[in-house]
């Protein structure tokens, strides 16, 4: 009797709310992240075959192409656009989010990066069509400027790498505004005064203040706009026409058109652990945050 | 005890003309006018929302006045910005560098001075020593305690030797013991460097205690500038008198004018006397103490304080009085039970006579 008793208070114990709650948050990323990772990465050491995508054998054939098909090259450049962009979204994003803590009340505040937020909500998809419309040689923009007689002939935007790049900054802008509205949200005004009243001048402020103590929100700006802006590959085939060879499209081709699956593991697992280096270093430089 | 200020002989360091400000309709300060001398220790005492705060920030150069003018050592320094005044700043709440350890945040006011290495190294040193922070110079702020951290900031500001010297709240945030100890400490460095402090306070006890000149605040104005022991002893004002210590009225009319007045008198300064001792006891001093009316009254509350001992007394006309002594025992004659009916008068002289607002 007892013994039963203690078995089911165990089961009843073992499916509580708690256990099952923490189980799932482990096995999400375990089932549909690490366990996908994993079997990529395993991929990415088989041989090629043209019927059955692999072939169950060991090989390094598909790292030693990454150098002797001058893969490397493409895949350094293919990161270009994507430092580009960060660069550019950075650049827009610290001055509009310092604006927007420093001369507005925590409740316009929330308005303001509330309405960020919105476009984000609608998919990346319909908004890269979107710019399209807005870029294309008969787009609005150069009807505007065509129209206001700034310029005589259309500009020819679209389908060039800058498009790309209008594109890429537009649908990840968010992404860096976020991270870098929560750090400079809670940097105390009175750090800045106090620079100020210990004869700091502007610039100097900036530099031994103001940067320093929000270098965390940039940094993890800048992860979320060009870790992603590596794999949106179909921002470049929609505004980049067939010009633009992005990490993504590499990887695409390589899985969808050429279906060598191997080589698309391998450049993939590239892609991985270049963004484990970056985690690593953002780990080490920002100790101090962390106390 | 308290150094006299030398007003009459050298010229301010600080003098403030007709200061105005206001936030959004609200007037913070109105019409403020002051002098401080060099060497001084200037308390700006009243309750939050005075404009203390903003005066002195006023004087940092982080805020602009709408009207009025500050001269430093007599040139106008109104439209300068802080780091262009020889006046530095400590925070309420520090304002550490956190991303800094103890030596990178004292040394930052020199470095943005372009002082040379050796000289910044050498104050940083001397700095440590005056503030008993010898072994803390690679520490994190982060890490230290508050009182740490709040002689870090004081050792931020001072490194930098300003002629003036701001304070704002300074001991706010410490434990009680903490507050009473860095009082006689801040007493004894700006006597002991020659500065002149411009500190913000609520606490009057601390006022009392650290200052030369106390300027009582409130609503903008200023009500009373004075020694502690003027403005103590000698309020001129019933704000004054309600805000300094604890204080009595008793509502009189003025015998010649007939406009209504009041008498302050503190709780230490009331006699309080067992009402069926009266006759005996105190007929004979009360000749002497000729004029004197005396209050009857019931002892409605008492409350021992260890070194004091308070009584309060519920007078006839329902008034309240708050007498205050030294507590010498339960079996000594000025012990008071509740309940008790009792007599009180004040000791001769001790009384100010105050307009009723």
């Amino acid at each position: 009797m007892t013994s039963k008793k203690n078995n089911e208070s165990r089961i009843s114990r073992i499916f509580s709310f708690n256990n099952l709650s923490i189980s799932l948050t482990i096995l999400w990323p375990v089932i549909f992240v690490l366990i996908p990772f994993a079997i990529l990465t395993t991929i990415s050491f088989l041989v090629y075959d043209d019927v059955n995508f692999f072939k169950m054998q060991f090989t390094l054939e598909n790292y030693k192409r990454l150098v002797k098909d001058d893969y490397l090259p493409v895949l350094l450049n293919s990161l270009v656009p994507s430092l580009i962009t960060t660069i550019i979204t950075l650049v827009i994003s610290y001055p509009l989010t310092f604006f927007i803590t420093r001369k507005f009340s925590k409740k316009t505040q929330k308005f303001l990066i509330f309405l960020v937020i919105i476009p984000y909500w609608t998919s990346s998809l319909l908004r890269s069509y979107g710019i399209r419309i807005i870029l294309g040689t008969e787009g609005i923009l150069n009807t505007i400027l065509i129209h206001l007689k700034i310029i005589s002939a259309p500009l020819e935007i679209i389908y060039t790498p800058t498009a790309v790049i209008v594109g890429f900054v537009y649908l990840l802008i968010p992404l860096m505004i976020l991270p870098l509205y929560s750090t400079m949200e809670k940097l105390d005004s009175r750090l800045i005064e106090a620079a100020y009243d210990l004869k700091a001048s502007k610039l100097q402020t900036f530099l031994k203040v103001i940067w320093p103590l929000t270098l965390p929100g940039v940094t993890v700006g800048s992860f979320m706009v060009f870790l992603p802006s590596m794999g949106m590959f179909y921002v470049a085939d929609i505004l980049g026409g067939a010009k633009s060879i992005l990490i993504g499209n590499l990887v695409k081709g390589q899985f969808l058109e050429v279906r060598n699956w191997p080589m698309g593991a391998t450049l993939n697992t590239l892609i991985l652990v270049f963004l484990l280096l970056f985690l690593l270093i953002y780990k080490e430089k920002s100790h101090w945050g962390h106390k | 005890m308290h150094r006299k200020v030398n007003k009459d002989f050298s010229p301010p360091i600080l003098t403030i003309r007709n200061l105005f400000k206001s936030f959004s309709n609200n007037q913070i300060l109105k019409n403020i006018s002051l002098d401080i001398y060099k060497g001084e220790f200037l308390t700006l005492l009243g309750p939050s929302g005075c404009g203390k705060t903003t005066m002195l920030r006023i004087i940092a150069g982080l805020d602009q006045p709408d009207d009025g003018n500050i001269l430093f050592h007599g040139n106008d320094i109104t439209d300068l910005s802080p780091n262009q005044r020889k006046i530095n700043t400590v925070f309420q709440n520090y304002a550490l560098f956190p991303h800094m350890n103890v030596k990178e945040n004292l040394s930052f006011g020199p470095k943005m001075s372009k002082m040379p290495k050796r000289e910044i190294e050498k104050r940083i040193l001397e700095m440590l020593e005056l503030l008993k922070l010898n072994n803390y110079g690679n520490k994190r702020v982060t890490t230290l305690s508050g009182g740490e951290q709040q002689r870090v900031a004081l050792g931020r500001a001072l490194i930098n030797h300003p002629d003036v010297l701001l304070l704002d709240e300074p001991l706010s945030a410490l434990d009680y013991s903490l507050r009473l100890q860095m009082r006689f400490e801040l007493k004894y460095l700006q006597k002991k460097l020659g500065l002149t402090f411009i500190f913000v306070t609520h606490d009057q006890e601390e006022a009392l205690s650290v200052s030369d000149r106390i300027v009582v605040m409130r609503a903008g104005e200023i009500l009373q500038t004075g020694t502690p022991e003027d403005i103590y002893e000698r309020p001129t004002n019933i704000h004054v008198a309600k805000f300094i210590g604890q204080a009595n009225f008793f509502d009189q009319q003025d015998k010649e004018t007939s406009k209504n007045i009041k008498i302050m008198v503190r709780p230490e300064d009331i006699l309080l006397y067992h009402g069926e001792n009266l006759e005996t006891e105190t007929k004979t001093e009360t000749k002497a103490a000729d004029n004197h009316e005396y209050f009857k009254g019931q002892v409605v509350e008492t409350n021992y304080l260890g070194k004091l001992f308070e009584t309060l007394v519920v007078l006839e006309n329902n008034e309240k009085i708050l007498v205050s002594h030294f507590y010498e025992g339960a079996s000594c004659n000025n012990h008071f039970q509740i309940g008790e009916d009792v007599y009180l008068t004040w000791k001769k002289n001790s009384e100010v006579i105050l307009d009723d607002e």
